[in-house]
């Protein structure tokens, strides 16, 4: 019981900081001053969580518990808002036309061919956006205990997380850099040279 | 209005996104909802298991004649053993070697085996999809690095994501609605989705990672990688005499009295090797367990360092019950199936949102639908057929692929009569 009662505070402080934050955004975002309440009410709710769940389990409450209560605030304000619009439901035109169209289409050797070729197409360029990214983040990430020399539990943890981060953001970068040749031909070549330079170094 | 990317930038970004979000959308909607429901794993084994003994305490004076008894029905002594202790979360107390594997009744009497093959099936679905593990996990973790990715394009293409941050518009087309939801979801979420992705995809890839580690900097020696991030074993030299458990679960209460023994090990009993290896959570860590070793007398040899030891290797351990959602109590478990399918609804909502602008429906509309209500509709298969002792494996995947099939196939064909009329 005790406990149940410990965790009223940080979540009453979660709830009004997130209440707070929808205010000033309901208000077309006039008023700074509910702004910086609602920043302050979030630190205290934050400080509150760290206090009474510790600083690992504190963060993961105060991140869900402000998800779920701005979910709830959304909803409520949908619903609030529900009677003064008109439920309308626009139907899509030509729906049938156009997939039949498709379907016919389908049928003619000539655009399944085209079809085929565009699959094929789509997935080696999906091969490349990932792999290509894939040797660069490597390269980065696995050069660093090689260069330093240092084998240890930080700095292996600290390349296998640098990796996790790399690989996802180069893959955006990579896919950006395929609608300009010049570049990609830039960032896979500089790939393909990083990739070497571990080999290098590990052979060395 | 200012933003802090160019418009380039954004239209790229949303590009990209959405690219990414159509080639993996069906992986990551499986993904995300079987995970969402293994988080009640424990629970469901409970459930497909209701007649077990259930206990909080089971006794240190019967884990040598529990040992005992096992070497005997296995007829020779295992390399390990385990015996995995009875937690809040699943009250029971099993005993096995990695290959055979009983229950024990609070006496330490033997009960059933184990036998849950509707929860192992998902958790495997979860895990690897049911391919082979090695390639399943690493195929599971790659989708958490495009997870990652989809999360940071889906921030830069939506370059009012924080000033709408509670817009939900009524009275506009179904992809306005859906957008909205997509983005409302998303945004808040975003902690708690960046943090999920980001240990599933080390998890997932840990095999790979650490293949590849142990091939650059250890001659290929995956174990002195692994031991690099999680420690090594100590050596322990002993004449094989009887193992003092009562003594082993003192010392640690008098060490740690915070500490809840959650498993114990045995390695190479009887042998000069022989050692005792008890995991116990520690309050308010994330960290899966701190080992502490003990001598056959009961003594601390010393412990693993997981929850004191180098950052890396504190952080590496942290992953796992922070993916999981399995700490502190059951309302955790609760949060982590919310959020959980909220991040399964973004996708969904993100698919559909490509699938409504295209103006048209073709086959792709209904494989999505019969994707989306199929892979619940075959879970609950699934469980109902394995009281008929169906494999659940064989029934969800053949369940749902006739039916996503029969579904497509005849809603595609009944639109062709449409046309031609």
């Amino acid at each position: 019981m005790f406990i149940m009662l410990i965790f009223i505070l940080p979540i009453t402080l979660n709830f009004i900081a997130v209440y707070f934050l929808y205010n000033h955004w309901k208000n077309k975002n006039g008023n700074k001053l509910t702004f910086r309440i609602s920043l302050a009410l979030s630190l205290i709710s934050l400080i509150s969580w760290l206090i009474i769940s510790g600083p690992e389990f504190g963060t993961v409450y105060w991140a869900c518990c402000s998800a779920l209560f701005s979910w709830v605030i959304i909803l409520h304000h949908r619903k609030s808002n529900q009677s003064s619009h008109k439920h309308s439901f626009q139907k899509r035109k030509n729906t049938n036309n156009n997939e039949a169209a498709i379907t016919r289409d389908s049928l003619s050797l000539t655009s399944l061919a085209k079809r085929v070729s565009s699959y094929t197409k789509s997935i080696s360029k999906l091969l490349f956006v990932i792999i290509i990214p894939f040797i660069f983040s490597a390269s980065i990430s696995f050069l660093l205990p090689l260069v330093s020399q240092n084998f240890s539990s930080n700095m292996l943890m600290f390349s296998l997380g640098l990796f996790l981060i790399i690989w996802p953001l180069s893959i955006l970068e990579c896919y950006k850099f395929i609608n300009r040749p010049k570049r990609l031909m830039l960032f896979s070549s500089l790939s393909i040279c990083m990739l070497l330079s571990v080999v290098g170094t590990k052979l060395v | 209005m200012k933003t802090f990317f160019t418009k380039l930038n954004i239209r790229q970004s949303l590009n990209v996104h959405s690219w990414l979000g159509l080639w993996f959308c069906g992986l990551i909607y499986i993904i995300c909802l079987s995970g969402s429901f293994s988080v009640l794993f424990e629970e469901f084994e409970r459930l497909e298991q209701p007649y077990i003994s259930e206990y909080d305490y089971f006794k240190p004076e019967l884990i040598a004649p529990a040992i005992a008894e096992y070497n005997l029905r296995n007829k020779k002594v295992a390399d390990i053993i385990y015996i995995v202790l009875p937690t809040e979360g699943l009250p029971r107390t099993h005993i096995t070697d990695g290959v055979q594997e009983w229950f024990l009744a609070e006496d330490g009497q033997f009960e059933d085996q184990p036998h849950t093959p509707w929860t192992s099936m998902l958790k495997e679905l979860h895990t690897s999809l049911h391919l082979p593990t090695i390639i399943g996990m690493s195929l599971v973790g790659f989708v958490g690095v495009i997870i990652f990715a989809l999360i940071i394009s889906g921030i830069i293409a939506h370059p009012r994501i924080f000033r709408d941050a509670f817009l939900l518009r009524r009275g506009h087309s179904q992809r306005q609605q859906q957008t909205d939801l997509h983005n409302r979801l998303g945004v808040w979420g975003i902690p708690f989705h960046l943090m999920i992705a980001l240990t599933g995809a080390f998890i997932g890839l840990s095999s790979v990672l650490i293949g590849i580690g142990a091939a650059l900097y250890f001659d290929d020696d995956q174990q002195a990688m692994v031991d690099a991030i999680y420690g090594t074993d100590p050596i322990v030299i002993s004449q094989g005499e009887t193992v003092d458990y009562v003594q082993a679960f003192a010392s640690l209460k008098a060490i740690q009295p915070n500490a809840k023994p959650i498993y114990l090990a045995v390695h190479k009993l009887g042998s000069e090797q022989q050692l005792l290896e008890i995991a116990a959570t520690l309050p308010g860590r994330l960290v899966y367990s701190e080992i502490y070793r003990f001598n056959p007398a009961g003594e601390l040899v010393d412990q693993q360092g997981l929850s004191n030891g180098p950052e890396g290797r504190q952080i590496a351990y942290s992953t796992y019950r922070l993916h999981f959602g399995h700490f502190d109590s059951f309302w955790v478990k609760i949060i982590y199936l919310l959020m959980g399918l909220s991040l399964t609804y973004v996708c969904i909502s993100g698919t559909n949102i490509w699938l409504e602008k295209r103006k048209y429906t073709s086959w792709v509309n209904h494989a999505w639908k019969a994707w989306v209500c199929g892979v619940p509709l075959a879970l609950v298969i699934s469980y109902l057929l394995t009281y008929l002792e169906l494999e659940a494996v064989a029934v969800f995947w053949g369940s749902l692929i006739t039916g996503s099939c029969i579904y497509t196939l005849s809603k595609t064909m009944r639109a062709q009569p449409e046309y031609q009329t």
